[in-house]
């Protein structure tokens, strides 16, 4: 008898320790799954936050250089101002300019305008380079260059501090080269919003039809199975073969029903919609295949057409499904970067043309990742950006499409 | 709303059709008596015509309660209530029977005497009648008590017919009685005594419908 | 009360195939205006298949072929060019699973009007109101009529899909189980529904509750592998059934 209780007891011992292990595995995958993901978040955030503010969202990538010189009959002058300058400002009162030394939204060490006194001669300058409209120094341009007549040239490189030593040392200068602040992202986020609309305009009517017709009208034959099969297989698929088929397909057909000249935001839009497609599809046709047949029998039984079954009752259910699809797709849409390169090009600009080349928020990071140096800290920047949008973007829809579902009487 | 309306109805109409069968009894039985009392011989005829409405009455309301019992699977009370009615109209429709029994023997009677006085008979009569009026009312009000009360009350009729016989017994010997005069109301008094037996009966179903007992024995 | 004995449904030499198999067998028989008619019998016999011939709602299965007469209203509703859509207008059904849609109970009553062109929020009201009150559910539900229908018991949410269904003025209800997965207390609330409403509506039930058959049924149809075995004036049917296997089926000896 007690040899059996010892049984009893090792066996029960036997499966608790089963299940110790079990539970284990469990508790310890998590763990690891949560804390990878908050090293990603925590590796983003801490090297992309140095370079994160407002001036890189609204800025224009491309820097535009200037060339000036002073105005006749402008010169040096006595510009006292009353206030102090922070430590690390130095101010030339003979020039009324002050400068200081900062990092520009690339992350090189630049020069810039700290302030400029409104009697100046760096107010009205003259344009030596190309039009003819006058310059003028403003807050946060980058001074690049001061060449003078006779003596050596203040070069950005060497500071803030020397460079006014210099401007000081001088009564007139013969060249001031200064640029507009660049490295904006302000063109990709355009881009990336732009891609976002029409991609969705392109893929979620036809996919959210597709799936329609698929579940609800075509009748059960090899060939729709075949279809099906066809279109799971095509979530498979990697993107950039699509972009290959961007490139060959969509390009020339919107070169020759619009103005552009070659890859464009409407071929990428395209593009990324066949991308998109089959996951809509998929994703579609698994929320309606969910709705309960109860709801299409009691409509067809109420003299419902199938029609009006499918879009009163079924669609409706389908919502939070089709919700989801866009969300998705939403993500896939501003991650997308191989396929883009092709069919969109990797041409930063900043006014956007929906029938012109320009860059997604991905292919921008990548533009800056093939640079050479490889800007690291911009790219995680741009990425913290990238989460924010799509945290913004999950957001809103969830609640627009809350009150939508309401409105509707649709339960969740 | 209470529910099942519809076995509800069929209830109360069942009730009120016994309820109308006892009153046809009740009443013939009256005017079996006057009939015997006045030699009236053309009432008794009508007495006893009235008897098929009471038989009728006894196979109608049999139907109606067979059709509860198939419509709406009665059970507890409402069962017991269809299943003692079942029961209870046998012993009315006897009563009906006795009722044209004792219009029956007036046709043997002698016409020329129209007044009989029969003290006993009549007080038999008088006390049965309330008997059968009282478990009408104990099935319709679903009374127990009342039930009992005309159970308790059949001692007093068996009294009464004891008398009837010991005064007969003592009259004919005395010479004072047409014997067969006699035997006619010595046979009216045996049929009101029945008669209360039969409400005895009643009664008896009727406390069944309320209890599920029968006279003192369990019938579930 | 005066029944009108006017025949709504007449079904002659009715046969039903799934693919190969037979699921009717040369069915029968008559429903009459106003009146309840049971088809009772043991579970796969044709009854609720036979049930969706009244208002084709078999066409939705893509194996069935039926072959026979179906006339409503002395048109056979299997004729080519038929209206379906007007005939389910007509011909409603209530499931044996309650069903609403996951709406407002407002939207659910409203969804059959609406479908059918009627827009005006008066006349939509009314129709609310007199459909619910025809389905004893009026008073339940009255102060909440925005809330989803989901929020309602099993028994009440059956009283909403009768009440839908009583909003598209019908002329007969089909009814396929509809107490079968509801408790005794809202069954016993519908039995006396039922009865009340084949004052204004004909009915037909399929019900595997015999003694439901029986307590609120005018003529019961007895279904057997497919075929009906007998088919009568409920009365007779369950006190003195023609067939044995009427009897047998009735009283339980097999099922």
């Amino acid at each position: 008898m007690q040899s059996r209780e010892g049984w009893v007891m090792s066996m029960l011992s036997k499966r608790k320790i089963n299940d110790g292990i079990m539970t284990g595995i469990t508790y310890g995958s998590s763990f690891i799954s949560l804390v990878v993901l908050l090293s990603i978040i925590i590796y983003v955030f801490a090297n992309g936050i140095k370079l994160l503010n407002w001036d890189l969202v609204t800025h224009n990538f491309e820097a535009v250089s200037y060339i000036a010189d002073l105005k006749d009959g402008t010169g040096p002058g006595n510009f006292t101002v009353d206030r102090d300058f922070d430590e690390g400002i130095y101010y030339s009162e003979k020039w009324g300019v002050a400068l200081k030394d900062d990092t520009n939204l690339l992350g090189k060490n630049v020069v810039v305008v700290h302030y400029v006194h409104p009697d100046s001669p760096f107010k009205e300058l003259n344009n030596k380079g190309v039009g003819t409209v006058d310059l003028a120094l403003t807050l946060d341009y980058e001074v690049i260059r001061i060449a003078f007549v006779d003596s050596a040239s203040a070069l950005s490189v060497r500071g803030s501090e020397i460079m006014i030593a210099i401007l000081d040392a001088n009564d007139s200068f013969r060249e001031l080269e200064f640029s507009t602040t660049g490295g904006g992202i302000r063109g990709s986020i355009v881009t990336t919003l732009y891609l976002i609309f029409f991609t969705l305009v392109f893929a979620l009517p036809i996919g959210v039809g597709s799936a329609i017709y698929l579940n609800e009208y075509a009748k059960n034959t090899k060939f729709t199975r075949l279809i099906r099969s066809l279109i799971e297989t095509l979530t498979g698929v990697p993107s950039i073969i699509y972009g290959l088929m961007g490139l060959a397909i969509f390009v020339p057909l919107t070169i020759s029903l619009t103005s552009a000249t070659g890859g464009n935001i409407i071929s990428g839009s395209m593009t990324l919609a066949v991308i998109l497609m089959p996951i809509i599809i998929r994703t579609t046709e698994e929320s309606l295949k969910v709705v309960p047949d109860d709801y299409r029998y009691a409509s067809l039984s109420l003299g419902a057409s199938k029609t009006q079954t499918t879009f009163k009752v079924i669609l409706p259910n389908a919502f939070a499904g089709i919700l989801t699809a866009t969300l998705l797709a939403i993500g896939r849409i501003i991650g997308e970067s191989a396929a883009l390169v092709f069919a969109i090009g990797t041409a930063i600009k900043d006014q956007v043309s929906i029938t012109d080349k320009s860059t997604s928020l991905a292919v921008h990071i990548w533009a800056m990742m093939t640079d050479e140096p490889a800007n690291i800290e911009l790219s995680t920047t741009i990425a913290i950006i990238i989460l924010m949008m799509v945290l913004i973007l999950n957001f809103t829809i969830k609640i627009l499409s809350k009150r939508f579902m309401r409105r509707y009487g649709v339960k969740a | 709303m209470t529910l099942r309306q519809s076995l509800l109805q069929s209830i109360e109409e069942l009730k009120k059709e016994v309820a109308a069968m006892a009153d046809l009894a009740l009443a013939n039985l009256r005017e079996g008596l006057v009939a015997f009392k006045t030699t009236d011989q053309e009432l008794a005829n009508q007495v006893m015509r009235k008897d098929d409405e009471v038989d009728r009455y006894e196979e109608e309301i049999a139907k109606q309660a067979l059709k509860i019992i198939w419509k709406e699977q009665p059970v507890a009370s409402d069962l017991r209530l269809v299943t003692g009615i079942l029961k209870l109209i046998t012993d009315l429709e006897r009563i009906g029977d006795h009722a044209s029994d004792i219009a029956e023997m007036t046709l043997h009677l002698d016409k020329t005497r129209n007044m009989r006085v029969m003290p006993i008979s009549s007080k038999m009569a008088e006390i049965v009648e309330e008997m059968v009026l009282e478990s009408i009312q104990a099935l319709v009000k679903v009374d127990i008590e009342l039930a009992r009360k005309v159970i308790g009350r059949d001692d007093a009729v068996d009294d009464l017919f004891q008398q009837l016989i010991t005064k007969m017994t003592k009259e004919l010997k005395e010479d004072k009685l047409d014997p067969n005069e006699a035997i006619y109301v010595l046979m009216v008094g045996k049929y009101f005594e029945r008669v209360g037996d039969h409400a005895v009966n009643i009664a008896e179903w009727i406390i069944f419908m309320k209890s599920g007992t029968h006279k003192n024995t369990l019938l579930f | 009360m005066m029944k009108t004995e006017k025949i709504v449904f007449d079904i002659k030499n009715l046969n039903l195939f799934y693919g190969e198999t037979q699921a009717l067998k040369n069915i029968e028989f008559p429903i009459y205006e106003k009146e309840v008619t049971a088809l009772i019998g043991p579970s796969g016999c044709g009854k609720s298949t036979f049930l969706r011939t009244l208002n084709r709602m078999n066409d939705l299965v893509e194996s069935c072929k039926i072959s026979g007469d179906v006339s409503f209203n002395d048109e056979n509703i299997y004729q080519t060019g038929m209206d379906v859509i007007g005939l389910r207008k007509r011909v409603g059904m209530v499931f044996q699973k309650p069903n609403p849609f996951p709406m407002s109970i407002y939207d659910n009553i409203v969804y059959g009007p609406k479908c059918q062109g009627i827009k005006g929020k008066a006349e939509l009201n009314e129709i609310v109101e007199t459909s619910l009150k025809q389905a004893a559910l009026w008073e339940e539900v009255k102060d909440r009529l925005k809330e989803s229908a989901l929020s309602l018991s099993g028994g009440q949410q059956q009283r909403l899909c009768i009440a839908r269904t009583i909003a598209m003025k019908p002329e007969v209800i089909l009814m396929d189980e509809p107490t079968s997965a509801l408790d005794p207390v809202a069954t016993a609330k519908i039995e006396d529904l039922i009865i009340e409403l084949k004052q204004n509506y004909t009915i037909v039930i399929v019900t595997h509750n015999m003694q439901q058959a029986a307590r609120i049924s005018d003529r019961t149809a007895f279904f057997l592998l497919g075929e009906i075995v007998e088919y009568g004036d409920t009365s007779h049917v369950f006190s003195t059934p023609d067939q044995k296997k009427t009897e047998e089926y009735i009283t339980g000896r097999f099922g």
